[in-house]
């Protein structure tokens, strides 16, 4: 399968290369390979240049060493950066610096009519979207009027009327109450589901192990690379990374320690509670 | 709360008025203001008096509205209308008491100006209530579209509308909750004079302009992400409709137009 993101020895730094300072690296010699379909989750510390790997992603940076190839396009070339784009959705971490349009539904054709899309057919995808992020009938609502989660979803919902094949969240859940996170991660479950890779930077764990695929970046290189599982079985390095375990993850970890029989590659809560109820009634 | 000042402006509703396309309405509003001064005595300052309150009529909104417009002009109004009393000479003495001669023609000129500039006023009062703010601003930028090959940025003077229009609840919020914050540190905003109280609202401002800042870079980003690559080949979701209104609208001015120059002097 030809991958959708391809990044090989991408190395980037901020701030110019004349000004005298030695550059701090933010990346260096990174590899990655995403593939259609897939669903990502990005880890790692406060600089450890998610963000930064995300702006590569879809060309807002360009790589001082390496190559990026998006769908075999080329971010570094002029003529290629509409079109990707137009492939590479990405939903920021402020949800309020991100709207543009007076209402709901001008917000929601503002990346259609960067690209050119014909009236008739940008009314079409509007009501199609604001549909599947749960906005219908807020149409004319003015976006300060929105909660925090409504907010988001009208991002997504901008970005998914251009329909991307690729959507970076860039920690897009962060400023969220918890109804507002839930809301989110369960529009991106479903588009996950209908076949649009997801690029989830995150700093929740929580969050990752919805993944089927976890990278965590510190110091600028890749530490891990794998199923989120694997991120619990290197419990005492992920606080080197600044990430906490969750609940259920520790929780397991520490009654695995007192020699109770539960599994080892339990992620979530639900099948926690399941171990512990099959432990209590053969008890 | 703070209120929010810009976005009380605009009344919704459905009258005729508020059905004009924004362009006839921005034209004609525009071209009235240039035949205004066309009047120059009793018949020719009637019909403009009959139009506006024609307008008036049309638009639907409740007169108490449009006149609490008014008020803050009210001054404006007044101070012009004193100094003609005071200073135009000529047609007579009809008052004399002290320094203070008023001179017939003071008394008409005061009269002429103040009823000039009420009508000046109300037309663009009328204006900004029965057009929503994203619609002026469209057909402000259709309006001047053509203008766009002699190097005027048409479109980038919308966008910046109406992005200022988007942002202004956003940043009025953020302001109410600066103020707060700093209420709860102890700032004091009501007490002292005028000097002292614009002195205490400076660290209010601080804040606001860096996260403006702030905000505005996180957009750019968020815009260009999305595509945003300036005004060529965009299409639009917002469509104006020229209607036979519209023309009649223009037509009316027309013949306002051609009536003042025949009932002038």
């Amino acid at each position: 399968m030809e991958p959708i993101l391809q990044l090989d020895g991408v190395g980037y730094h901020y701030g110019s290369p004349g000004d005298g300072n030695d550059p701090e690296w933010i990346l260096t010699g990174l590899n990655l390979c995403v593939n259609p379909g897939e669903y990502l989750a990005v880890m790692g510390p406060n600089g450890s240049g998610k963000s930064t790997l995300a702006k590569l992603m879809n060309g807002l940076l360009t790589p001082i060493t390496g190559k990026i190839r998006v769908a075999g396009l080329d971010p570094g070339n002029d003529r290629d950066l509409p079109l990707i784009r137009r492939k590479v959705g990405m939903v920021f971490q402020n949800p309020d610096n991100q709207i543009v349009g007076t209402t709901v539904k001008d917000d929601v054709a503002f990346g259609m009519e960067n690209m050119g899309v014909p009236r008739k057919q940008m009314l079409i995808r509007i009501r199609e979207v604001l549909e599947r992020t749960g906005l219908a009938g807020l149409e004319e609502a003015s976006p300060h009027h929105l909660s925090g989660g409504q907010k988001q979803r009208l991002a997504i919902a901008g970005v998914i009327a251009m329909q991307p094949e690729v959507i970076i969240f860039d920690e897009a859940t962060s400023m969220l109450d918890p109804t507002g996170r839930r809301e989110v991660l369960e529009v991106m479950g479903e588009l996950y589901q209908g076949g649009t890779t997801i690029i989830h930077i995150t700093h929740s764990p929580q969050e990752a192990i919805r993944a089927e695929r976890v990278l965590v970046l510190a110091e600028g290189q890749p530490q891990l690379d794998g199923p989120p599982a694997e991120l619990f079985r290197h419990r005492e390095q992920l606080a080197d990374w600044s990430l906490e375990m969750p609940l259920a993850a520790e929780l397991k970890e520490r009654l695995r320690c007192h020699g109770m029989p539960i599994r080892e590659d339990i992620t979530g809560m639900e099948e926690l509670v399941e171990d512990l109820w099959t432990l209590l009634s053969k008890a | 709360m703070i209120q929010n000042p810009i976005l009380g402006q605009y009344v919704p509703g459905d009258s005729p008025l508020h059905r004009l396309d924004p362009r006839a309405k921005l034209l004609f509003v525009f071209c009235f203001m240039v035949v205004v001064f066309l009047a120059n005595n009793g018949a020719s300052y009637g019909l403009l008096a009959g139009v506006t309150v024609l307008a008036v009529g049309l638009s639907g909104v409740p007169v108490w509205m449009i006149l609490r417009g008014l008020k803050p002009i009210l001054y404006l109004i007044l101070l012009t209308a004193i100094l003609h009393l005071w200073l135009t000479r000529g047609g007579g003495v009809i008052l004399e008491w002290g320094p203070f001669i008023i001179h017939r023609n003071g008394a008409l000129q005061a009269g002429w100006i103040s009823l000039r500039f009420l009508i000046l006023i109300l037309m663009g009062t009328l204006l900004t209530l029965t057009t929503s703010p994203i619609a002026l601003t469209d057909g402000l930028e259709r309006l001047l579209s053509p203008l766009t090959r002699i190097g005027v940025p048409a479109h980038e003077l919308a966008l910046m509308m109406s992005i200022a229009l988007r942002f202004i609840p956003t940043l009025w919020e953020e302001t109410d909750k600066i103020i707060k914050a700093q209420r709860a540190r102890g700032a004091d905003f009501e007490s002292g004079g005028l000097y002292k109280r614009a002195k205490s609202y400076l660290p209010v401002l601080i804040p606001l302009f860096i996260s403006s800042f702030r905000r505005a870079e996180d957009l750019a980003l968020a815009m260009e992400a999305r595509g945003y690559r300036g005004g060529r080949g965009r299409t639009r979701i917002r469509e104006l409709h020229w209607g036979r209104a519209d023309t009649v609208s223009l037509l009316i001015l027309a013949l306002l137009t051609v009536g003042l120059l025949w009932l002038r002097n």
